[in-house]
């Protein structure tokens, strides 16, 4: 799998250049909005203290989330390419299980993950290290920090990029897939949690796909703080597993 | 080409036993393909379909397809466009899912372990367009776990070693087609699957395909081979199926399925006496008048045979010779199309 994936990889420009893309913006909007509210005037501390230590991190997972769509699309296009170009059936052709294909996409979107995870953690040290708030800034504090917004980041990426490879994998063509994964968190569940709402079943909206996620990754205080043990966790993981088990499904019975 | 020589050799010693009538029609189900005679000691089914059918919005593609290929045969899959060829390869490779049927490999359910003792090139090579061609190999090596002396061999046996630096999209089609059958090759499989493999390729890049698939055969490896070209398919192959939309149509040894259409030119000082003397010899023959030629169809006797019987009555010929229909025109008039001869 490793050896398939560096053989893919290694020689892609466009996952260069998706990923620098991706790196780079990344540090260019922690590095905007770490300068933006530094120079804030007045006395509001809570807003000062974002990109301060401990909660640098929180800060910074919780503003580099939205910029997942930037692998996201690379994950689309990718998947598409790979249908397209009839990569997918030259591959099973070779002897490569169809879940394997699908593993394969998945670890793909673990290395991307840890790639953000990696960036987002830089980020926070350099953005954070001469810059303590008055809450507790020990080095158990941070790790722990880093730990629950790191960990946080990562299923939501996971999660995100899944469903990314699921639309891939049910349309085959990068326009209609791209416009599948942007409009179901931007129309389709806003919709649907109306719809819940309004029938008596409010509820269940913190349970759906990116409301579940968005309480794992969180840039201000006042919101559900990430907690491993909280049902959303779990609901986001269970979805990053379903929505990788579901594509796993749909290439499972599909002529290629 | 040691190896053509061998399998005419054989179909040759098969036609003298009169092991040649198995050449069926399709409604005999599973018999004729079945009962292909394999080249060589080894008579083990390498691939055996049954009744395998697949449907596309409602209209059948391929229907109730059963096929036996055995060890060491170099076996040819015709049919015109449409008619299910790639449909029942990619079937056979896990590509497409059948909706009904069964595909054994080896004599085992077919399995991704069985594709990797397969070497394949389905219709035109897919690869990463921007990888060049070594790292497209060593993707398809990552996966049947070849190492890179496996893929420097493939490429310098197809003769891309020298470009393989070269990003696969600036490839002509030819070296793209050569690059397919370089990853076919990789892992030395015990069977060939070639869907259309001169396709594109220059007259030497024709050559050198069918030197390797005859290199192959050779050395005993079972090729499946779909062609539209006759000329390839009655060079390379020593059976052929051949698919009619979407059934088997004819099965057969490639010399049986020519046979049938093969006739005899005849020509003496006197054309009346070789006419007469003709229709004693051999009874059941049909004789007919071409200008100055007697061609004689339906004989059971060889030319050979002929000259020596006519020379012991007392007629002389100054012409005998032997002629074929080529498997196109023969494909034709099978598939009810026909050109005849």
């Amino acid at each position: 799998m490793i050896r398939l994936l560096t053989a893919k990889l290694l020689s892609y420009r466009s996952f260069h250049k998706f990923t620098l893309l991706h790196v780079g913006l990344i540090a260019l909007l922690c590095y905007i909005a770490s300068r933006f509210t530094l120079n804030i005037q007045g006395s509001i501390d809570e807003l000062r203290n974002l990109f301060a230590l401990p909660g640098v991190w929180r800060t910074v997972t919780g503003l580099s989330r939205w910029l997942f769509y930037i692998p996201a699309f690379f994950v689309v296009q990718l998947v598409c390419a790979e249908f397209e170009l009839k990569v997918v059936r030259a591959q099973v052709i070779a002897g490569l299980e169809r879940w394997q294909i699908v593993a394969s996409w998945v670890a793909q979107n673990l290395l991307m993950s840890l790639i953000a995870v990696a960036a987002t953690i830089a980020c926070g040290a350099l953005l954070g290290y001469n810059s303590v708030a008055s809450t507790d800034s020990s080095l158990t504090s941070s790790l722990l920090q880093i730990m629950r917004s790191e960990l946080g980041y990562v299923i939501y990426g996971m999660a995100f990029l899944n469903a990314a490879v699921l639309c891939g994998v049910l349309l085959r063509r990068p326009v209609p897939a791209i416009i599948l994964l942007v409009l179901w968190p931007m129309l389709a569940e806003p919709a649907l949690s109306y719809g819940l709402e309004h029938y008596g079943l409010g509820a269940v909206v913190a349970y759906l796909p990116f409301a579940s996620l968005g309480t794992l990754v969180t840039w201000h205080e006042t919101s559900a703080v990430f907690d491993p043990l909280a049902i959303t966790t779990l609901v986001a993981t269970l979805y990053a597993a379903l929505a990788a088990g579901a594509a796993w499904l749909v290439l499972e019975r599909a002529d290629l | 080409m040691f190896w053509r020589t061998s399998l005419r050799s054989i179909d040759a010693a098969w036609y003298e036993k009169g092991i040649d009538n198995d050449v069926v029609h399709a409604s005999l189900g599973f018999g004729p393909a079945l009962l292909s005679p394999a080249k060589g000691p080894t008579v083990s089914a390498v691939l055996a379909t049954h009744e395998l059918s697949k449907s596309y919005g409602g209209k059948a593609a391929v229907k109730q397809l059963s096929l036996t290929v055995n060890a060491g045969q170099v076996f040819g899959l015709l049919g015109l466009n449409g008619s299910g060829k790639t449909t029942t390869l990619a079937m056979l490779l896990g590509a497409v899912v059948p909706d009904r049927g069964s595909v054994r490999w080896f004599g085992q359910a077919a399995s991704a372990r069985q594709r990797l003792r397969i070497g394949a090139l389905l219709e035109q090579p897919s690869f990463y367009p921007w990888l060049s061609g070594e790292a497209n190999l060593g993707v398809i090596a990552a996966i049947k776990q070849v190492s890179s002396v496996g893929v420097q061999r493939a490429l310098q046996q197809v003769g891309l070693w020298a470009v393989r630096d070269q990003a696969f999209q600036g490839y002509s089609l030819g070296m793209k087609q050569r690059l397919g059958l370089a990853s076919a090759l990789l892992g030395n499989p015990e069977v060939l699957v070639l869907d259309e493999p001169t396709n594109g390729v220059d007259a030497q890049g024709i050559y050198d395909i069918r030197a390797i698939i005859g290199e192959f055969a050779g050395r005993g490896g079972t090729v499946i081979l779909s062609s539209h070209i006759m000329d390839e398919v009655e060079k390379v192959c020593d059976y052929v199926a051949i698919l009619k939309a979407g059934s088997l149509h004819h099965a057969g040894a490639t010399k049986s399925v020519l046979a049938p259409g093969g006739w005899i030119e005849l020509a003496a000082a006197d054309l009346a006496a070789l006419e007469r003397a003709l229709h004693e010899l051999d009874a059941q023959a049909t004789v007919e008048r071409s200008g100055d030629l007697l061609l004689l169809r339906h004989s059971s006797l060889s030319p050979g045979e002929l000259n020596h019987r006519l020379m012991a009555a007392g007629i002389f010929l100054h012409h005998l010779v032997q002629r074929q229909p080529s498997l196109e025109s023969q494909y034709l008039a099978l598939m009810g199309n026909g050109v005849k001869t």
